[in-house]
């Protein structure tokens, strides 16, 4: 609570009494999709990738603005301006096309990219010559961006560049692959913390970032010494040294730093003592045993560059100290001028901490609080990887004018033909699509940043786009950072995390959570120094541990004290909520570090909340009406101090109310609607709220694997598996959350009728019985599609390859069966079905053949090109799997390399079948066991029968109640023709559905008298029927089952391959084997370890024991004593290995009769 | 012998789409053969073949296959005069056995074309048998094999007035430009082959409405809606009749209703004829068998 607060509760004590409730405010939650329109779900990636574009790339160049030459002082080149233009394409020779869109790019192969041009000022000779828009790389453009094409189309519009008007956009085209840059969960930066080390000492670190250099300082205490730890100190140096070498000479101001009270200083003591120990007086002393810690420095740091350390003489050693100091130890504290008096504030401050904490005064901080992460978006993960490449392509300018420059050449060097684009080109784009960031100058190599967008269905797409990914090694068996943390309350989905190694490292935002961008910090500041906060440069250090002054904070830097801590908190927060600071600048407070925390910093999770005063939320039913009609935007009601965003630092000082009806005098804010506390994937679920939590977590899960529609182009697109369901419907039974991810729009399932009871023993263990009738009529019913693709190239050495025609059967003169689908050109034709073994691109590949000149090699294969005898290889593509496909489209086409690009689309429909995997929306899955007839299936007095049979096993363990509701509100919704809600927390409530059922002459329970279809006779226990909203998933039998009898070997040890791509047997495992040794059956063992796998006939010399060959002993000079003996071709593999190195394994053998 | 006696029928509501009886003096098990054959083996005709000449619409071909074949279609001329494909002498086709239709559209228009089951043309033209002009339209009516839907089922007359306007079946709809150019066989088959040759919708079967055989055991009697059949009086609070100890189902009330391929009236003839045909088709092997029985001896 701040006291702005604490003031207003005096006053609400005395307005009104404390039994005058808020009234509920009706449709609060239309500012749920007024939000979405602005901010939220995939707005975050557009904001921050726009930020980048627009603002951050420009800081990036003012920072590396100039590149001067050693050999020569008059040159230079300065970069003026920096922008990222509109998407284009380069065709070929400095062809480009304006009018490129995504959806051409993934078709093509291609990067939807635009060019990165610059304004430059630079010398030629002696001239001064500027250049405007030089490309000097480009960028791939994020889908919807301010940059991209597709920002603010119609619906028509959309269509006509073949989008989807529901995709969500936030992920490139890279190479033809949709890539997502993943959002990345950080510890913040800045910010000190006090935890305990691997070996459990109490340590203070701290994190420091800045745009050139990043480093990690640690105080730690050992023995009841202080010392500082640092990467670049090869060894601990006490702080009371630190101190001195900073200019903090005197014992007295080393302690002021810290605290003038008792328990500090008697802490403290001992370290002061390390100071005299080590002979250690003054500065310069401090500073010489400093330098001997430092680390020799292997190269020069990267903000000069390199090449200077040639011309310039080696500093005096003393810099070191000085240089760590100054740019290592603490760097985000600028000390201008070698002014040191900020950092050893700062270093006494975490002394302090330590010593507090030590003293149990304070309490360890904790890593998993979610206001002490940061989430890095595309931008700055772009940002970072930019002003890597950047400063790159500058030091390679720099180079070739040194080289140049050196010389004297006779025309003068022209820079700008040295300014090469695939420098910066290659690197982003390959760092996008292997997903490895690899930052140079921080030394920092991160794996897997990207992942391919998930097409599976609409929601998996834009789950992946909400997905947040921890930096944090999967292999620590440590619960806290996996485990749901309180201050994860409305930011992240609390049911949306993957099973098993990732659980609670990879989570996903919640419905109206937001990311912030970084903001500047100079307003802020300004507020700050004007609202009361002193200075701390013409102070003494004792100063700052005054328990009258309270330390303000913004951004982790210390900008000063305040007295009244108040006045600056009311100060920062009235300025923001009245639109003169920006909207996401945080304020907290911290009682027991005498803190104020100012952030205006990017990557902080925030959420908007209304603001109540005086025990009455400022949104009036009027304002509700006002966005009804569309009169006001979500934007007006932050600008008027209504809505604002707090974020998880921020959400801690505040008491927020959740419905209407809990607030009190001492409430500051009223939640918008609850159920944005879920994710886009929860909040499919009907009825979260009274499900098992886990099973929330495995829809969340399964959702993503549902098949259903993927977007409005999914017809126009060619990708390499594609699921999609004939015959898609809405939910019967939605929620808000689904009205406003458009999953009516692109839904992925259908509604089907489902008895709850045992039918016929096939439905144990979770597996359905479905009535062959729905399947005829297309119930689950999908398309799979897959495509095939291949080029055509040209080759350096003028050959290239080529695509022919059906061969011809010599006798019949028709194509032979396997090139039955080829037209003239080679390649399948649209509509043809596709037989297993069949060719879909009769592509042949020249060979490197030997000189020129007829030989005896040239056959039909053979043709002759600029006098050359090229060969030509068949290297056609087939179809493999065991099912036929029809072939949809063809598509022709040239990719980026100029090659020709041949894709091809191949379809199947496929019609449920028993083993396929079916899913409810409540974490229910199962597999088909039974297709029924639907005269056998059971029936009701209307003569209905179900879709489907459900084991009623599934619910007492499960505890889905969601799904139980989900029938009763899906059949009072199909009797009254209506749509039923499901939203959590919400949502029609049971009783007054099952009066709708009543009403409408059902059972009240929602049960059903039924029938047996195979006796007639009524069945003896009523039946929880009606329909249930069931997903079909994208595992199905016919892509996973797999036989062998003969087959494939693998070449080296001639057993069986593996896998069912490859034909592989199925593997006798070694528990198997137990089974069988154990059991006795020694001829089975051996029949299924080496006859059916690699038997192998070997001569072996029964007298040296050696393996021979032929019927010959090479070691014994004989073939005497020979004895053909059947062993696995591994063993044989094994003992020639064996030899080679050296070791004879010698077989002893002995007659089976003896 | 408590059955020994006939069993009886009573018709209690009859129209084109829906027939009500209550069959009794019978056993269980013949009342539910009944209800499964009236489903699953009462032969009806669809198209089962489809050959796709030219297809730019929307809808790739099996999807557009799969919708032709669940197109209703008037079989009740037909039906009985054809021969199922499998038990036919012909090679491919002939009339006997199957009933070509083509289906030609394109769109030309700006606005969306939709292409129904009015635009789909049987190619047979001799079932229409020439008489004179007025017979030629009547016949044509009753004795073409015509989608069950729209005009058809408008001219051929239902009980019900609100399935007058029914309106034609969509099979799909083209933009400018797109065609569907195909050619299909319709064959005769039944309920069991595939859910398109079933001739009903929904087939209710209920003996014992109020519950008097305990068959089936209500939790809680009072929140059970009471049967349309229900003997009790109108208004007795009882829910239930008496437990009838030594009850065996006795009355069955059917109520069937049907898609439009058939008349239902002819779905319940047909069904009995053919649970009849299977009797006399076993009487036939078994006096077959028995001869070869007698020969060995």
């Amino acid at each position: 609570m701040t006291g702005g607060q604490a003031n207003g509760r005096a006053r609400i004590k005395s307005e009104c009494g404390k039994d005058q409730k808020c009234m509920p405010l009706e449709d609060k939650w239309l500012l749920v999709p007024a939000f979405l329109k602005v901010r939220g779900l995939v707005k975050q990636h557009l904001v921050s990738f726009d930020h980048f574009v627009n603002i951050e790339i420009r800081n990036i160049m003012q920072s590396n603005q100039k590149i001067t030459s050693d050999a020569n002082p008059n040159f230079y080149l300065k970069y003026l301006d920096i922008r990222v233009g509109n998407p284009s394409s380069e065709e070929g020779l400095n062809m480009t096309h304006d009018k490129i869109t995504p959806q051409e790019c993934r078709l093509r192969d291609m990067t939807y990219s635009a060019p990165i041009s610059v304004d430059i000022e630079y010398t030629r000779g002696n001239q001064r010559v500027f250049k405007k828009d030089l490309i000097i790389g480009r960028m791939p453009i994020m889908l919807r961006s301010s940059k991209c094409i597709l920002r603010d189309l119609a619906e028509e519009e959309l269509a006509r560049v073949q989008e989807c008007p529901y995709d969500p956009g936030g992920y490139f085209v890279v190479k033809g692959s949709e890539k997502v840059i993943l959002i990345q969960e950080q510890l913040s930066k800045n910010r000190i913390m006090v935890g305990r080390n691997s070996s459990k000492e109490l340590q203070c670190e701290v994190l420091s970032s800045t745009s050139e250099r990043k480093s990690k300082t640690y105080v730690t205490m050992k023995k009841g010494k202080y010392s500082v730890r640092h990467n670049q100190l090869t060894d601990d140096v006490p702080v009371s040294i630190i101190f001195k070498a900073m200019g903090v000479e005197s014992d007295y101001d080393i302690v002021s730093t810290i605290g003038h009270e008792e328990k500090y200083v008697s802490a403290f003591a001992q370290t002061l003592e390390e100071c005299i120990n080590a002979g250690v007086y003054t500065q310069q002393q401090a500073l010489a045993y400093v330098t001997s810690k430092v680390k020799a420095r292997k190269f020069t740091p990267f903000g000069s560059l390199p090449g200077t350390s040639v011309s310039v003489l080696t500093p005096p050693k003393e810099h070191e100290a000085v240089d760590f100091l100054s740019n290592s130890m603490i760097t985000h504290i600028a000390c201008p001028d070698g002014n040191f008096k900020m950092k050893a504030i700062y270093l006494g401050l975490m002394t302090r901490r330590l010593i507090q904490t030590e003293l149990g005064e304070n309490e360890l901080d904790d890593r998993d609080f979610y206001g002490n992460k940061r989430l890095e978006l595309a931008g700055s993960l772009l940002a970072l990887l930019f002003e890597d490449v950047f400063k790159r392509f500058n030091s390679e300018l720099k180079r070739i004018a040194d080289n140049a420059l050196m010389k004297t050449m006779a025309a003068p060097l022209d820079i700008v033909k040295h300014m090469r684009q695939d420098m910066i080109t290659n690197t982003i784009v390959n760092a996008m699509s292997t997903g490895n960031w690899i930052i140079k100058r921080f030394r920092m190599e991160r794996l897997g940043v990207t992942q391919v967008l998930s097409r599976l269905s609409y929601i998996s797409a834009l789950g992946m786009m909400t997905r947040i990914n921890s930096t944090f090694e999967k292999t620590r068996k440590v619960s806290g950072p996996r485990s749901l943390q309180p201050s994860q309350w409305g930011m992240l989905c609390p049911s949306d995390t993957p099973e098993g190694e990732a659980c609670g490292l990879v989570k996903n935002l919640a419905l109206i959570s937001h990311i912030t961008t970084d903001s500047d910090e100079k307003p802020v500041l300004r507020l700050l120094l004007n609202s009361g906060v002193e200075d701390l440069h013409n102070v003494h250090f004792s100063h700052v541990n005054k328990p009258e002054n309270t330390l303000i904070f913004l951004n982790g830097v210390l900008i000063g004290t305040a007295v009244d801590p108040e006045r600056v908190v009311r100060a920062v927060r009235d300025l923001r909520r009245s639109g003169l600071l920006s909207e996401f600048v945080s304020v907290s407070r911290s009682i027991t570090n005498r803190s104020v925390f100012i952030s205006s910093d990017g990557g902080r999770l925030c959420r908007p909340y209304i603001i109540v005063k005086n025990g009455k939320p400022m949104l009036t039913q009027d304002h509700v009406q006002q966005l009804k009609e569309g009169k006001r935007i979500f934007e007006d009601f932050v600008d008027d101090g209504i809505v604002e965003y707090l974020d998880v630092n921020e959400m801690n000082d505040a008491l927020i109310a959740v419905y209407e009806k809990e607030i009190g005098p001492e409430t500051t804010h009223l939640e918008i609607e609850p159920f944005t506390l879920l994710g886009v994937c929860a909040g499919l679920i009907p009825y979260p709220h009274h499900n098992q939590s886990p099973r929330n977590t495995y829809q969340c899960a399964m959702g993503k694997q549902a098949m259903g529609t993927i977007a409005y182009n999914q017809q126009k697109r060619i990708d390499s598996i594609m699921y999609l369901l004939c015959y898609p419907q809405r939910p019967l039974v939605k929620s808000k959350t689904i009205e406003l991810t458009n999953f009516e729009k692109l839904p992925a399932g259908a509604n089907g009728i489902i008895a709850v009871m045992s039918y016929s023993g096939y439905d144990i263990e979770d597996a359905l019985v479905l009535n062959k009738a729905s399947l005829d009529r297309g119930y689950g019913r999908c398309l799979v599609y897959k495509h095939v693709k291949g080029t055509v190239r040209k080759y350096p050495n003028q050959t290239f390859d080529r695509l022919l025609g059906p061969a011809l059967d010599p006798n019949t003169r028709l194509p032979i069966s396997k090139h039955k689908n080829l037209d003239q050109e080679g390649i399948v034709f649209a509509g043809a079905r596709i037989l297993p073994k069949q060719t879909i691109i009769n592509k042949h590949m020249p060979v490197v053949s030997g000189e020129s000149g007829p030989g005896p090699s040239a056959s039909a294969n053979t043709i002759g090109i600029a006098g050359r005898q090229v060969d030509y290889k068949d290297v056609s593509i087939s179809y493999k799997t065991p099912t036929p496909s029809y072939a949809e489209r063809v598509l022709l086409t040239y990719n980026e390399d100029e090659a020709h690009l041949i894709k091809v689309l191949l379809r199947q429909t496929r019609r449920p079948e028993l083993g396929d995997k079916f899913s409810s929306r409540h974490g229910q899955k199962g597999v088909c066991g039974l297709i029924a007839q639907q005269e056998d299936m059971p029936f009701n007095d209307l003569g209905m029968v179900p879709d489907m049979i459900m084991n009623p096993h599934g619910y007492p363990s499960r505890m889905t109640v969601g799904k139980l509701m989900e029938l009763l509100s899906g059949k009072a919704g199909v009797m009254n023709g209506t749509y039923h809600y499901g939203t959590a927390f919400g949502g029609d409530q049971v009783k007054d559905v099952c009066e709708e059922l009543a009403a409408r002459g059902y059972n009240y329970m929602g049960k059903d008298m039924l029938t047996s279809g195979i006796t007639g006779q009524s069945l003896s226990a009523y039946i929880y029927f009606g329909p249930i909203y069931y997903q079909k998933l994208k595992h199905m039998v016919l892509d996973k089952m797999h036989a062998r009898a003969r087959g494939p070997r693998a070449a080296l040890t001639r057993q069986p391959t593996e896998g069912r791509s490859r034909e592989g047997g199925l593997r006798l495992g070694e528990m198997e084997r137990d089974c069988l040794i154990a059991y006795g059956a020694s001829m089975l063992l051996i029949e299924r370890l080496m006859v059916s796998s690699d038997e192998f006939k070997v001569d072996v010399c029964t007298g040296c024991g050696v393996i021979g060959s032929k019927g010959w002993c090479q070691k014994c000079r004989s073939s005497k004593s020979m004895a053909n003996i059947k062993i696995p071709y591994a063993c044989k593999l094994l003992f020639q290995e064996l030899q080679s190195m050296n070791i004879v394994p010698r077989l002893d053998l002995a007659r089976y009769t003896e | 012998m408590p059955y020994a006696n006939q069993p009886n029928i009573e018709v209690t509501e009859l129209s084109n789409d829906l027939m009500k009886f209550v069959l009794w003096d019978t056993d269980l098990s013949v009342a539910n053969s009944l209800r499964r054959v009236f489903m699953a083996e009462v032969p009806t005709i669809a198209i089962d073949w489809v050959q796709i000449e030219t297809n730019t619409s929307v809808l790739h071909d099996e999807f557009i296959a799969h919708r032709m074949g669940l197109i209703p279609f008037l079989s009740d001329y037909h039906v009985e005069k054809m021969q199922y494909t499998r038990e036919c002498e012909c090679a491919e086709f002939c009339d006997e056995c199957s009933i070509p239709f083509i289906l030609q559209m394109k769109c030309k228009d700006e606005a969306t074309l939709a292409v129904t089951t009015a635009d789909l043309r049987c190619m047979n033209n001799d079932t229409v048998i020439v008489c004179s002009k007025k017979v030629v339209t009547i016949l044509a009516c009753f004795q073409t094999v015509r989608p069950a839907c729209g005009k058809a089922l408008r001219e051929r007359g239902t009980g019900r007035e609100d399935f007058h306007n029914r309106e034609e079946i969509l099979i799909v709809k083209l933009r400018k430009g797109q065609e569907l150019n195909l050619k299909a066989y319709a064959k005769k088959g039944f309920g069991k082959e595939h859910a398109k040759w079933n001739p009903t919708c929904g087939v209710a079967f209920e003996y014992d409405p109020d519950n008097a055989l305990r068959h089936t055991i209500y939790p809680n009697v009072e929140e059970w809606p009471r049967s349309d059949h229900s003997a009790l009086p109108e208004d007795s609070t009882e829910k239930e009749a008496p437990f009838d100890q030594d009850g065996k189902p006795n009355k069955f009330f059917f109520s069937i209703e049907g898609t439009g391929a058939l008349p239902v009236q002819r779905i319940v003839t047909m069904g009995i004829g053919i649970l009849k045909k299977k009797l006399e088709e076993l009487n036939m092997a078994l006096s077959l068998e028995l001869q070869a029985h007698a020969q060995q001896q």
